[in-house]
């Protein structure tokens, strides 16, 4: 049996906490070498019970690598590989960054999340790989808008040189494609490949793929920022997926960081719906809980659910974009990130207890990053500076400025 | 290779099989059997927005061909009818089904997805649902078989008592079985998602049945 997190993670039931046995020993300190453990096996091998995330294989490969990043893990450039000594663990860039452009469809315009349809044409040509059966071009091949955000942010954060992405205007015309007329963006491109729900993560996609190639004719920004703020709730201030939606935390981070990347935070006085935005995220804080054997101090994603280490990225990094950051008790909060480390294998999991996966623990690092210099640091943690809005280290960004004419 | 799952090898020889039939350029002849391979394969994995939409190209393409069918066995019946001495137009062949040409006759809907092949995919996705009641894929797919029909309707001047009727007993079905997935999760987000979007083309669909009552009764003073 499976249940899925609100941020769409699957997760088998292994994975749940075992009520029965709480845990008192919760680790306080940062586990940094488990972590760099957890992350390089999660990048070569995965547990069965993430077979439904086949499609979405870019994405596993972007939270594992922008992990190491985060952590420290990358920064050695001896040879090529990388890895850290300590764990005797090595991550071969250059294999990441062939696979990832073996993802990459010129004439389309992106990337596609996995090989599961064959490989482009453009890895074939290239490879040279057999005339037969796989060289055959069919109805299905496409690219999605997700995969095309995660692809450019972990060559960036492999240091590519973007020389084999051959068409970065092509991306933007596709993307402007994809726009629809309510503003809001489908996930896959063509149309008759496959249809797709539309909605605001993949407006949050469509943004970060701009920032990234330093091109906004592929977004009708008025019409985006329109449709954000149709997704707002006006009752309770927060934002919800589509417009009539209820509240949510991945949403809301989706909407509030479109915003920022299109520079449509608008500092015209006209701020009530911030306000309002910033009440409903900072009562996201659950600070009080009625179990004995659960810290409290975590994030819910909506009122009166659990909390989730996910959001404390999805509304801290929310609040940190509409300069709040500190409407949050981060020692709480990081004390229940902290609590949701696993001493064994690495990694955070979702609520304390359980076990831990690549969604999970990625979100837990990256709310690390953006609140270690918040609260008394009580864990001494170390975890290099990321771009809030992009998921990117932020001295990676300048491998980006290659593309800025395309 | 990067990122390899742990997966058993029945599954990947299916998944080979399901992409050599997707590689395939012309519409499958045996669509029946590629059907039944996308069923196999979303048990397997039913995230895989690919399969999905391919599922849906074998049930238009299943629908498409029925309705081809369908139209010969007309055209049959209307020709034994009148070497028969009958003019095709009496109440032997007056059903909704009729494609007869004459012009008092009113053209059948067409539609994308066979109502009875929407019936059985839509037990099948709620099958898949239980165990996987946030997958946005199988909530997707529902919508997808349904959305089709309704729009349709309410872009229509006029609407058969036939179809009318088997849109009014889809949304209440529909309705039925998102309260089911609510009294197991009352906070699933898909659920009420899906809700939304039903009630509001529901409405749609009412909206302009009533506009078009009042027509019809303007026009009949």
């Amino acid at each position: 049996n499976k249940s899925v997190c609100g941020c769409g993670s699957v997760i088998h039931d292994c994975f749940l906490p075992d009520r029965c046995s709480p845990s008192k020993f919760a680790p306080t300190r940062f586990l940094r070498s488990a972590h760099i453990k957890f992350f390089t096996n999660c990048l070569s091998n995965l547990p069965a019970g993430y077979t439904s995330l086949d499609t979405n294989r870019l994405t596993l490969v972007h939270f594992c690598v922008q992990s190491l990043d985060l952590l420290g893990a990358l920064d050695d450039d001896a040879l090529g590989k990388n890895g850290d000594e300590n764990t005797s663990n090595f991550i071969d860039k250059s294999n990441i960054i062939d696979w990832i452009y073996s993802l990459y469809d010129e004439d389309l315009g992106g990337f596609c999340g996995g090989a599961y349809l064959g490989n482009t044409r453009n890895y074939q040509e290239r490879h040279a790989v057999g005339s037969q059966g796989n060289n055959h071009v069919h109805e299905y091949r496409h690219v999605h808008i997700a995969m095309t955000f995660t692809a450019l942010a972990t060559l960036a954060a492999l240091k590519d040189d973007f020389k084999r992405l051959t068409n970065p205007h092509h991306i933007i015309v596709t993307l402007r494609k994809m726009q629809r007329s309510n503003g809001s963006y489908g996930a896959v491109y063509p149309p008759n490949a496959s249809d797709s729900e539309s909605d605001l993560r993949f407006v949050y996609c469509a943004c970060a793929i701009s920032t990234f190639l330093s091109n906004w004719d592929g977004i009708d920004v008025d019409l985006a920022t329109k449709y954000v703020h149709s997704c707002g709730t006006s009752f309770d201030g927060g934002i919800g997926l589509v417009p009539g939606q209820e509240s949510h935390g991945g949403s809301t981070f989706c909407g509030v960081a479109s915003l920022k990347l299109m520079g449509m935070m608008g500092e015209d006085g006209n701020e009530e719906w911030k306000s309002d935005l910033i009440r409903w995220c900072s009562q996201r804080q659950v600070l009080l809980t009625n179990e004995d054997y659960n810290p409290s101090g975590g994030m819910q994603g909506r009122p009166n659910k659990l909390q989730d280490t996910c959001y404390s990225y999805w509304i801290g990094g929310s609040l940190l974009l509409l300069d709040s950051f500190d409407v949050l008790d981060h020692d709480a909060l990081q004390s229940y990130v902290m609590s949701c480390q696993n001493e064994k294998m690495g990694g955070f999991s979702k609520v304390h207890g359980a076990m831990p996966d690549v969604l999970h623990s990625f979100y837990s690092l990256c709310y690390l990053s953006i609140s270690q210099e918040e609260g008394s640091n009580l864990h001494a943690m170390k975890v290099n500076k990321m771009e809030c809005a992009l998921n990117v280290r932020s001295d990676k960004m300048k491998y980006f400025d290659v593309l800025r004419d395309s | 290779m990067v990122q390899s799952f742990t997966i058993s090898s029945p599954t990947i020889e299916l998944f080979g099989m399901m992409y050599c039939v997707v590689k395939m350029s012309e519409t499958p002849k045996r669509i029946e059997r590629a059907l039944r391979l996308t069923t196999t394969c979303l048990k397997m994995n039913p995230a895989n927005y690919t399969t999905w939409h391919f599922r849906r190209s074998c049930l238009a393409a299943i629908t498409a061909e029925q309705r081809i069918t369908a139209r010969i066995t007309e055209q049959k019946d209307a020709k034994l009818l009148e070497s028969l001495g009958f003019d095709g137009t009496t109440s032997e062949n007056s059903g909704a089904n009729t494609t007869n040409t004459n012009a008092n006759t009113i053209p059948k809907l067409l539609v994308k997805y066979d109502a009875k092949l929407v019936e059985t995919d839509l037990e099948m996705a709620a099958n898949l649902g239980g165990p996987n009641p946030k997958n946005y894929q199988v909530w997707y797919h529902r919508r997808a078989l349904m959305e089709p029909f309704l729009q349709s309707l309410s872009t229509e001047t006029y609407i058969l008592p036939h179809d009318l009727t088997r849109a009014t007993t889809l949304i209440n079905s529909e309705l039925g079985y998102i309260q089911s997935v609510l009294a197991v999760d009352a906070k699933n987000y898909h659920a009420w998602s899906n809700r939304q979007w039903l009630l509001r083309t529901a409405s749609q669909l009412f909206q302009s049945q009533q506009k078009e009552k009042l027509h019809r009764s303007l026009w009949e003073e």
